[in-house]
C-alpha cells in the first residue's frame, strides 16, 4: 500500500515535471530556427494576403522574392533562406492562377517538402482577419500551419483560437497582431 | 468542400448584410420611413439592387414622390459609389423602361469605340486606356431621367453625393473585389501607370486591404457627382470631367469623342411566352437571345414535368440556351452598323425550327461549331441581307413604382474595375469594353469601328401579363450566364409556378458555346445529375448560390397587386420600400 502510494506520487511528480518542461519548451521561442534573408514570399490559397506581405516586407526593407505560386522546382533554383507563406483561400485568386484547391494543396505540399529538404524554415502568416476563415482557408490552415516554424496571425483571424491551438499542439511559436500592419515589425525582428 | 466553404462565406455575407441593413434601418428611422431587406413586400413601390444603400437611395426617391425612373437613376448613381467595381460613371448600360401607360422603350447607353479606331486596332487589351470605350452611363441616366422621370438630376444625385462624401461601410463583396483582376496589386505596384495614387488612399489602409466595415469615402467622386448635379450631363461630356478623361487616357478617348456621345432609344424585342409578353433589349446586348431561348422552350410542355430540377427540364433548357448562344455569337452586334435579323431571332416560327434540332434524349455536342447555325434572317418580315458571323461583372436594378411604371436596368464596367484606369481627379474608373469587340480576322458583325457599340450579354427584361400589367422586372449580372439565369428565373415562375424567392434561389445551370460542359450549381437531385450524364451531358458542379451564376434582383407584381421584391441571394442584394 505504502509502496504503491510512493510510486503514484513519483509518477505524479514526473508528470508535473514533464508538463512544466513541455510548457517551458513551448514558450521558448529560442527553439525555432533562425530566420535569415533573403526570403521567399508565397501564398497558400492565392488570397491577396501574399501581396499584403510583400507590402510589409518592403516596408521593413527585407530582401525578398515574391512568387505567390512558387513551386518546389523554383525553390531549388532560388537563393532564399526563409519561406514566408501567407495562408488564405480565395476562389477568385485560385481561378486567376489557373489552380483549383487540390492543385494548390499539391503545390504547397511539394514546396514544403523541398524547403525541409533544403533546410529552409517556414513562417506562416494569416493577416486578412476573420473574413479569410472560410472552410477552404481552414482546410489549408489545418494542413500547413503545423508544418511551420513560426506563426504570425492577425487577431480577428484567430478569434476561435485555431492558430493558438495549432501552435500549442505542435510547439510552434506564435505572435498575434491587432492589425495586419503589425506583422511588419515582427518580420523585421524575426528575420536577420 | 465548396459547399462548406460557401456556407461559411454565406454566413459572413449574411452577417455583413445584417450589419449594413441594421445601420440602414437605423439611419432610415431618423430620416424617413424606408425599409431595406432581402425580400420586401409593398403596394407602393419596390427598388431592388445589388447593395442595400443603393436600393435605399432609390426608395428615397419614391418616398419623395418620384417614379420608377427617378428611383432607378438614383440607385444607379448610388451604386457607382458603393459598388464602383461593378458599375459607375466610366461604364455603360441599358435600361428597359415600361411605363404604366403601356409605352415600352429601351434606352441604350452602351459605350462606343473612340473615333480613331480602325479594324487594325488591337482589341485584346483589358487594362489601361486602350481597353476603354467612351462611357455612356451619365448620358443614359440623364436622358432617362429627363424624358421619363419627374425629378431633377440634383435630387436624384443627392444620396450618391452623400455616400461618396460622408462614407459608407465597406462590405465583404467590396473587400474581396479589391483584389479582383490584380487591382490591389496595381494600386500598390503601378499606381502611376493607372492613376491609382488617390484611390489607393481612399480604398486601402497604409497600402493594405482594410477590414470589412471600414468606412470608405470618395470625395473626388462626390465632386464629379456634384458637378453633374449642378451643370448636367454636359459637364461630363464637355466640361472639366471630359478634359480629365482625355488626360487620363492620354487622348485615347478625346473630348471630341465624348462630345459626340449620345444614348439611343430602341424598340424592345418582344414575344409571347405562354400567357405573358417578354420585353428585352435588342442587340448589341442579349435580350433578343433571351426571347429566342424562351420561344424555343415554348415548343415543349415544361409545366407537365412538374419541377425545375426534372432531368428533362434541365436538358431542354440547356439545349435551348445552347442554340440561343449560337445565334448570340453571330447576331449580337451593333444594329446601327450591320443588318441584324432581330425580328427573325424573336419569331415563333424560327424558334420552332430551332426546337426541332433538340434531341429529347441526347445532348448536342457542346462545342462551338458543332451547334448548328440558324438563319433567322429568313424569318424577317422584310428580307435583309445577313452576313455570317462577352463580359462579366455588372449590376442589376429592378424597380416598380406604385403607379405601375417599371424599370429594369443593367449597368457595367465590363470586368470588375473595368480597365483599372482611374480618372483620378474625379474618383471613377473607366470601363474595359473594347475587348468585347471580335477580332477583324473572324469577319463577324462585331468588328471594331469608330463610334460602334461593342456587344455584351446584358438583358434587363420586363415581363407583362396579357392585360398589359407588369408581371416581373428581372435582370442579372453574370457574363455568359446572364441569359440562361434570366430564362431559368422566368421559366421557374411561369412554368413551374414558383414564387419569386424560390425562382431566384433555386440552383441554376448554364449551357453555352465555349463551355464544353453543362455547368450546374450544387443542389440538383443525384438522379437528375445521373440522368443528365446518361443523356451525354458532361457536368461541372459549382457551389450553391455561386456568384458565377449572377445575382438576380427582381420585382414581381402578384395577381393581387402586391409587389414582391428580392435582392440578389448570390450577391449582397437588397430590396427597399417606402413604409406605408
Amino acid at each position: 500500500m505504502k509502496k504503491s502510494k510512493i510510486l503514484n506520487s513519483a509518477v505524479l511528480a514526473l508528470t508535473i515535471l514533464g508538463l512544466v518542461f513541455a510548457i517551458g519548451t513551448a514558450d521558448e521561442e529560442g527553439e525555432s530556427p533562425s530566420f535569415e534573408q533573403p526570403i521567399l514570399i508565397t501564398s497558400i490559397g492565392q488570397s491577396p494576403g501574399a501581396m499584403m506581405a510583400k507590402v510589409l516586407a518592403k516596408r521593413v526593407e527585407l530582401e525578398f522574392v515574391f512568387e505567390p505560386t512558387a513551386t518546389a522546382e523554383q525553390l531549388e533554383e532560388m537563393d532564399v533562406n526563409t519561406v514566408v507563406a501567407v495562408v488564405g483561400a480565395s476562389g477568385k485568386g485560385l481561378g486567376a492562377a489557373g489552380l483549383d484547391i487540390d492543385d494548390e494543396i499539391s503545390r504547397v505540399n511539394e514546396l514544403i517538402c523541398k524547403a525541409n529538404e533544403l533546410e529552409i524554415p517556414l513562417i506562416v502568416m494569416h493577416i486578412e482577419g476573420a473574413q479569410r476563415r472560410g472552410d477552404m482557408s481552414n482546410q489549408l490552415i489545418n494542413k500547413f500551419v503545423p508544418e511551420s516554424y513560426y506563426i504570425i496571425v492577425q487577431k480577428s483571424g484567430n478569434d476561435d483560437g485555431l492558430f493558438t491551438q495549432l501552435s500549442d499542439e505542435n510547439d510552434i511559436p506564435i505572435k498575434q497582431v491587432e492589425k495586419a500592419a503589425g506583422a511588419a515589425p515582427i518580420l523585421d525582428e524575426l528575420i536577420d | 468542400m465548396f459547399h462548406k466553404n460557401s456556407a461559411r462565406i454565406g454566413l459572413s455575407v449574411i452577417l455583413s448584410i445584417t450589419l449594413i441593413l441594421v445601420s440602414v434601418s437605423a439611419f432610415a428611422a431618423e430620416e424617413e420611413a424606408i425599409n431595406v431587406s432581402q425580400v420586401a413586400v409593398s403596394d407602393t413601390g419596390i427598388v431592388t439592387s445589388a447593395h442595400p444603400l443603393a436600393s435605399k437611395a432609390g426608395a428615397q426617391m419614391l418616398s419623395q414622390g418620384g417614379n420608377a425612373v427617378d428611383a432607378a437613376v438614383a440607385t444607379a448613381f448610388a451604386l457607382s459609389v458603393v459598388e464602383p467595381y461593378a458599375s459607375g460613371l466610366g461604364g455603360e448600360g441599358v435600361a428597359t423602361i415600361g411605363l404604366a401607360d403601356g409605352q415600352d422603350v429601351i434606352v441604350d447607353y452602351k459605350s462606343v469605340a473612340p473615333g480613331h479606331v480602325t479594324e487594325e486596332t488591337k482589341i485584346d487589351v483589358n487594362y489601361g486606356a486602350e481597353g476603354a470605350a467612351v462611357p455612356g452611363v451619365v448620358a443614359g441616366l440623364a436622358h432617362s431621367l429627363e424624358k421619363y422621370g419627374t425629378m431633377s438630376l440634383e435630387e436624384v444625385l443627392q444620396p450618391a453625393i452623400d455616400l461618396a462624401r460622408n462614407g459608407f461601410p465597406m462590405d465583404e463583396v467590396f473587400h474581396d473585389t479589391l483584389s479582383a483582376h490584380g487591382f490591389y496589386e496595381k494600386m500598390v505596384e503601378e499606381p502611376e501607370k493607372f492613376n491609382l495614387n488617390t484611390i489607393a488612399k481612399r480604398f486601402l489602409e497604409e497600402g493594405l486591404l482594410p477590414e470589412v466595415g471600414t468606412t470608405i469615402r470618395n470625395p473626388e467622386l462626390a465632386n464629379a457627382l456634384e458637378l453633374i448635379a449642378e451643370k448636367g450631363a454636359s459637364s461630363f461630356y464637355e466640361g472639366q470631367i471630359a478634359e480629365s478623361m482625355e488626360k487620363a487616357t492620354d487622348g485615347w478617348i478625346s473630348r471630341e469623342d465624348l462630345k459626340k456621345y449620345r444614348p439611343i432609344e430602341r424598340e424592345p424585342v418582344s414575344s409571347d411566352y405562354r400567357d405573358y409578353m417578354v420585353l428585352s433589349p435588342p442587340p448589341p446586348v442579349g435580350g433578343a437571345i433571351v426571347v429566342e431561348e424562351l420561344n424555343i422552350l415554348e415548343n415543349f410542355n415544361l409545366s407537365q414535368l412538374g419541377r425545375y430540377d426534372h432531368p428533362l427540364a434541365v436538358h431542354l433548357i440547356s439545349q435551348a440556351t445552347m442554340l440561343g448562344s449560337r445565334d448570340g455569337a453571330t447576331f449580337r452586334a451593333d444594329p446601327d452598323f450591320a443588318d441584324i435579323p432581330i425580328e427573325g431571332l424573336a419569331s415563333d416560327e424560327y424558334a420552332t425550327e430551332r426546337a426541332k434540332l433538340i434531341n429529347m434524349g441526347k445532348a448536342m455536342e457542346e462545342r462551338r461549331f458543332d451547334v448548328p447555325q440558324g438563319n433567322p434572317g429568313a424569318y424577317q418580315t422584310e428580307e435583309e441581307g445577313v452576313e455570317e458571323a462577352s463580359s462579366p461583372s455588372t449590376s442589376q436594378i429592378s424597380v416598380v413604382d406604385g403607379e405601375g411604371n417599371a424599370v429594369s436596368m443593367t449597368n457595367t464596367n465590363s470586368y470588375f474595375w473595368g480597365s483599372q484606369l482611374f480618372v483620378e481627379e474625379y474618383g471613377f474608373v473607366l470601363n474595359n469594353e473594347i475587348h468585347n469587340f471580335t477580332p477583324a480576322k473572324y469577319k463577324t458583325l462585331n468588328t471594331i469601328a469608330p463610334y460602334k457599340r461593342p456587344r455584351t450579354v446584358i438583358a434587363p427584361s420586363i415581363v407583362r401579363r396579357k392585360d398589359g400589367s407588369v408581371y416581373l422586372v428581372v435582370g442579372t449580372p453574370g457574363a455568359g450566364r446572364i441569359t440562361t439565369t434570366i430564362v431559368e428565373t422566368i421559366v421557374n415562375m411561369v412554368d413551374f409556378k414558383m414564387p419569386l424567392t424560390k425562382a431566384i434561389k433555386s440552383p441554376k445551370f448554364t449551357s453555352r458555346l465555349w463551355y464544353g460542359e453543362l455547368r450546374m450549381e450544387e443542389g440538383f437531385p443525384e438522379e437528375t445529375i445521373e440522368e443528365l450524364k446518361n443523356m451525354g451531358h458532361e457536368i461541372k458542379l459549382y457551389s450553391p448560390l455561386d456568384l458565377y451564376f449572377g445575382g438576380v434582383n427582381a420585382v414581381h407584381l402578384t395577381e393581387n397587386n402586391m409587389l414582391i421584391g428580392v435582392g440578389s441571394y448570390r450577391r449582397d442584394g437588397a430590396a427597399a420600400t417606402v413604409e406605408e
